[in-house]
């Protein structure tokens, strides 16, 4: 099931808009479920809630709010007192840059360079890792070619001589079924290896040695069972699930943690059964975490999910944007150092600051300069964890002045997981009529939430939007204007346990911070980055499980990344529903 | 072979210092002058031409002066020998029309096995497809030499037609006739058949690795698409789709993935014509760009090492457009060779033809440029490909109007590395087709005294006197 808010498909686009106008509610769920199945919640939120007795901090406070119209159905589905979750359907995945070019490293070491192998990912999901998202068309089989070739060209020069003529065929043989083996993750099978050393074979008679075995190389750096992730998988939607096999863990394992492949250790433990085993799994998990590798990963997956990865305002200087992403980096690194990873990201007063972020916090200058960094406490108004970071305010602006729509739906979607329709045809017209020129962002705001057909969804947004009305479009902290306190009370529409008024960015992020619908969010959050797809509400029991695991642990974010591999779930496949 | 250098290529030959050296050291990394074999060039128009501007004017001691219709080569005036007087006795023993009778003999100097009984029938009508029953002198060549068969490319069409010369012949060591020749028409065919991947030396030191990758890449691809079947069964419908579309994106790149491999002469990269669309009119316009192409190809051929023997034929003899030229687009080109009344335009004859002088006039602009390509070759012997080449210019008529097959514009350029003393007019009243291509084996070794049909007095006198030697 696909959210209708992310997938970037004019028809799904314009069925979204119908429903808007046609069924109440629809504007909200966390994966705008249709079925309306008894027992099938669309929000992981409220998961845990009914007898969670082994989840942290669960205080449900569903329907407290009592709001209609949210379309949250609330409906809370019993995945017991210790979820495990169920299989997942994850849908074949290619290999992205950052993968390809850890593995050519592995494969044949730091003397060759890999060339960009595909594209940017396609634009509109909600992950780059989304399976949509780095499709094989022309253009990227022509990027994976031109890479695999000058990959091979480089190759050519290091591949071992063989001792004589009449020992070729057996020389490149074992050289390509070793690298074939590790590149594919797993041994390469007998009719694999008649592909590649057709490849070979068709070369020697013009090409040297070398290159010819690099032709070879080259084949396999194309191949499906190299740029997929394969696994056994039922084959017919409805069949029994599939367990995972060893090497097919380890390889889950080393793609998510480190971008690259399997090393000794975790090869050892596929091959012996242990990774069978999810406490096995979870060690492997926590030993693969302590690389920078996996550092990078968990980097990559938190930017991408604050929506700023790879962002430049126009409204920061470079001096400015390069401070800010090295704030944000030490901001990511000390909340994955932190005991509770969720409080020190999105609640923390603290941050880092260097000679050029001083001027900008307005604060004394002591840094030495833009190389002289210190952490610093910013004041419980003006930082709330990366919800004030002025990387974010500006991402959710438009110029120099704040978004609330923008800004309450990035708490909307990414924060509470709940889903926002785009907006129907000819909105911004019917905005343009609302409120005359001049209008304050606040006033166009009240007349949208006034507005039946505008209303209808914004109110799930521009009131949360409110409370970060004290920071402009640059991220600057303007708490009053013409000597009065600006207005930043605001409202989370929800009959979850974040239902309710608050005042401020600070009062805000201290709700979102002790949420269990935060912490769930973040679970199937992290599950999407990983699997690259939405979960369905088949999922909500997993999703659950995951966040159990990260409420136990103090929602300390490195419990968070480990606790997936350590799921009953990530060891097994069921099938994909069958395609449209 | 003793060979009679020119006095330029003698010097370099002999004192292996000329201005020329650094150059060919530099190109071909070698100290020493080699010894290169001789080439056989042919290049074949119809219609013969306006005799009496071709004809050149006899000088004392045989030295040659242009004629009119020789101009375009003046260039090339010092390695050249004109001939005069050459008679195509054969053709004329057939029951036929001039066209194929004259055009299937010109370059075999055979009787035409018009039945197609493989034994003379003179009451059996000439058929435009129809094999002469002995070799063209090209094939004899080759085969006299022991080196592979020469290549056939043409101007015009390639199917068989009256003006070919198709051909059998057994080379040594063969078991049977071999099939018609292959003649191409195609400048793209023809570079990929004969010249891809090609190089004057060793092939692998002289193409890049980049080139040489290329050249796998459609059978990378290949292996790619097979490696994607054994996935089909152990997927879901929706990965199979997903699969499905990146196999069928790289069947699409495979396909589009038409390398030619270049060919590298003396330094020099030959890359596949990309301007070249083959036409399928049989009277199609562009005939010039195609010559241009086929002797580009041609060259390279030479050059490469890639056969010492190609002949040219310009098929194109009846609607011939011209439409490049001033006087073009030509209507009726070969109603004007005939001096059709309707068609005269007020000229006396189809000599005053401004139409006809510069139809013929651009054959000779092609043979030279045949020449000024051969000529811009250096080779390790220090002579260009054009010295060390015997280039023949013929036509199946001598007058075009009358369709005689007495003095045929012969035109020798090259001198065979010395074997043939050049800037040289030789009226030579009694000659015959046999005895020219006697003079041919013969400047290339071949101890030949007769060429082609022999048995009535006549057809052969031992060569033409004093080309060769």
């Amino acid at each position: 099931m696909m959210t209708r808010a992310q997938i970037p498909l004019p028809g799904l686009n314009a069925l979204a808009v119908a429903l808007v106008g046609s069924v109440f509610g629809a504007c909200v769920g966390l994966v705008g479920p249709t079925s309306g199945a008894p027992g099938a919640s669309s929000n992981p939120g409220t998961s845990g809630n009914s007898g969670a007795s082994g989840t942290s901090g669960s205080s449900g406070v569903s329907g407290t709010s009592g709001a209609s119209g949210t379309g949250d159905p609330n409906v809370l589905l019993s995945c017991g007192s210790v979820p495990t979750g169920s299989p997942l359907a994850v849908p074949l995945q290619r290999i992205n840059d950052t993968q390809y070019n850890s593995i050519i490293t592995e494969l044949f070491g730091s003397t060759v360079a890999a060339q960009t192998a595909f594209p940017a990912p396609l634009s509109g999901y909600l992950y780059s890792t989304y399976s949509g998202a780095n499709p094989m068309g022309e253009e990227q089989v022509q990027a994976a070619l031109d890479a695999a070739e000058s990959v091979a060209m480089q190759v050519a020069d290091i591949v071992p001589a063989c001792s004589s003529v009449s020992a070729e065929t057996f020389c490149a043989t074992s050289y390509l079924t070793t690298l074939a083996s590790r590149a594919f993750r797993r041994a390469a099978t007998s009719d694999e290896m008649t592909v590649i050393l057709g490849a070979y074979t068709h070369a020697r008679p013009t090409l040297p040695y070398g290159e010819s075995v690099a032709v070879g190389v080259e084949t396999v750096l194309q191949m499906p069972q190299f740029l997929y992730v394969l696994e056994a998988q039922p084959t017919a939607a409805g069949a029994a699930p599939t367990t995972l096999t060893g090497a097919e863990l380890a390889q889950r394992m080393a793609l998510l943690y480190w971008n690259g492949l399997p090393d000794q250790m975790l090869l050892d433990a596929a091959s012996s059964g242990g990774l069978a085993d999810p406490n096995n799994r979870f060690a492997q998990a926590q030993r693969m975490m302590q690389d920078p590798r996996a550092h990078g990963v968990f980097t990559d997956f938190l930017l991408q999910w604050m929506k700023v990865k790879g962002f430049h305002a126009d409204v920061h200087t470079a001096d400015l944007q390069a401070a800010l992403d090295e704030e944000m980096q030490r901001d990511i690194d000390h909340a994955l150092a932190a005991n509770d990873g969720l409080l020190d990201l999105i609640d923390s007063q603290q941050t880092f600051v260097n000679s050029v972020l001083e001027t900008f916090y307005g604060l004394p200058a002591q840094s030495a300069g833009p190389t002289d960094w210190r952490q610093v406490d910013l004041g419980a108004q003006q930082r709330v964890g990366i919800l004030t970071h002025p990387l974010l305010l500006a991402k959710f602006a438009h110029g120099q002045i704040g978004s609330p729509i923008l800004r309450g739906k990035f708490i909307r979607v990414m924060a509470m997981c709940d889903d926002i329709s785009p907006p129907p045809a000819g909105a911004q017209a019917l905005q343009d009529t609302l409120t005359p020129m001049g209008a304050t962002v606040r006033e166009q705001s009240q007349a949208r939430l006034n507005s039946p057909t505008c209303g209808f969804c914004h109110k799930l947004m521009d009131p949360i939007g409110f409370g970060f009305s004290a920071f402009d479009g640059v991220g600057n902290y303007v708490p009053t204007v013409g000597g009065q306190a600006v207005d930043v009370s605001g409202h989370i529409e929800s009959t979850s346990d974040l239902g309710g008024d608050f005042n401020g960015v600070r009062a805000l992020g201290d709700k979102l911070a002790q949420s269990p619908k935060v912490q769930a969010c973040l679970a199937a959050q992290w599950m999407r980055y990983a699997f690259g797809t939405q979960e369905t509400t088949a999922d909500q029991c997993t999703v659950a499980a995951l966040a159990s695991r990260f409420g136990q642990q103090n929602n300390s974010l490195p419990a968070l990344f480990a606790g997936l591999s350590a799921l009953d779930s990530f060891a097994q496949r069921r099938a994909l529903p069958e395609a449209p | 072979m003793s060979f009679r250098l020119t006095r330029r290529g003698f010097l370099r030959g002999a004192s292996g210092v000329t201005l020329a050296l650094p150059l060919l050291e530099s190109r071909l990394g070698r100290a020493q002058a080699a010894s290169v074999p001789t080439r056989l060039v042919i290049y074949e128009t119809g219609e013969g031409n306006l005799t009496t501007r071709w004809m050149p004017t006899a000088q004392a001691g045989d030295a040659l002066q242009l004629s009119e219709m020789l101009q375009p080569l003046l260039n090339h005036q010092s390695k050249m020998v004109v001939i005069s007087g050459v008679s195509n006795k054969v053709a004329h023993m057939h029951t036929s029309n001039d066209h194929n009778m004259c055009g299937h003999t010109v370059m075999t100097s055979a009787l035409i096995d018009a039945a197609g009984t493989g034994v003379f029938d003179a009451k059996a009508m000439v058929q435009q497809g129809s094999l002469c029953l002995g070799p063209s002198i090209d094939q004899y060549l080759a085969d006299q030499l022991k080196i592979s068969l020469p290549i056939n490319l043409a101007v015009g069409s390639a199917e068989p037609a009256e003006n070919q010369m198709w051909y059998k012949v057994k080379p040594a060591g063969s078991t049977g006739d071999n099939p018609v020749a292959a003649m191409s028409n195609d400048p793209v065919k023809a570079f990929k058949t004969y010249l891809a991947g090609l190089s004057a030396t060793a092939p692998m030191t002289m193409s890049t690795r980049a080139d040489r990758f290329l050249s796998q890449r459609a059978s990378v691809l290949d292996s790619v698409w097979t490696s994607f079947q054994s996935l089909n069964a152990k997927v879901s419908t929706a990965d199979r789709l997903r699969l499905q579309a990146h196999a069928d994106a790289i069947r699409a790149i495979e396909q589009k993935t038409t390398y030619v491999a270049p060919a590298q002469c003396g330094g020099v990269t030959q890359t596949v014509p990309t301007n070249w669309t083959q036409p399928k009119d049989p009277n199609f316009v562009g005939m010039d760009v195609q010559a241009n192409l086929m002797i580009d190809v041609m060259v390279n051929v030479l050059a490469c090492g890639a056969n010492r023997i190609v002949t040219l034929q310009d098929t194109l003899y009846d609607d011939v457009k011209f439409e490049f030229l001033p006087v073009g687009p030509v209507t009726g080109w070969h109603a004007q060779v005939h001096n059709d009344p309707t068609l005269m335009l007020g000229y006396a004859s189809n000599n005053d033809n401004p139409t006809l002088k510069a139809g013929f006039l651009y054959y000779a602009s092609v043979f030279n440029r045949l020449l000024d390509k051969m000529d811009a070759v250096v080779e390790p012997n220090g002579m260009t490909l054009l010295d060390n080449s015997l280039v023949l210019w013929i036509s199946e008529f001598g007058t075009g109007q009358t369709h005689s097959v007495t003095n045929l514009p012969v035109v020798i350029a090259g001198g065979a590395q010395g074997q043939i003393k050049t800037n040289r007019y030789l009226a030579r009243p009694n000659a015959t087709l046999g005895d020219l291509y006697t003079s041919v084996l013969n400047a290339f070794g071949v101890p030949a005294t007769s060429f082609g049909y022999n048995d009535m007095p006549g057809f052969n006198n031992g060569g033409i006197p004093g080309l060769v030697g």
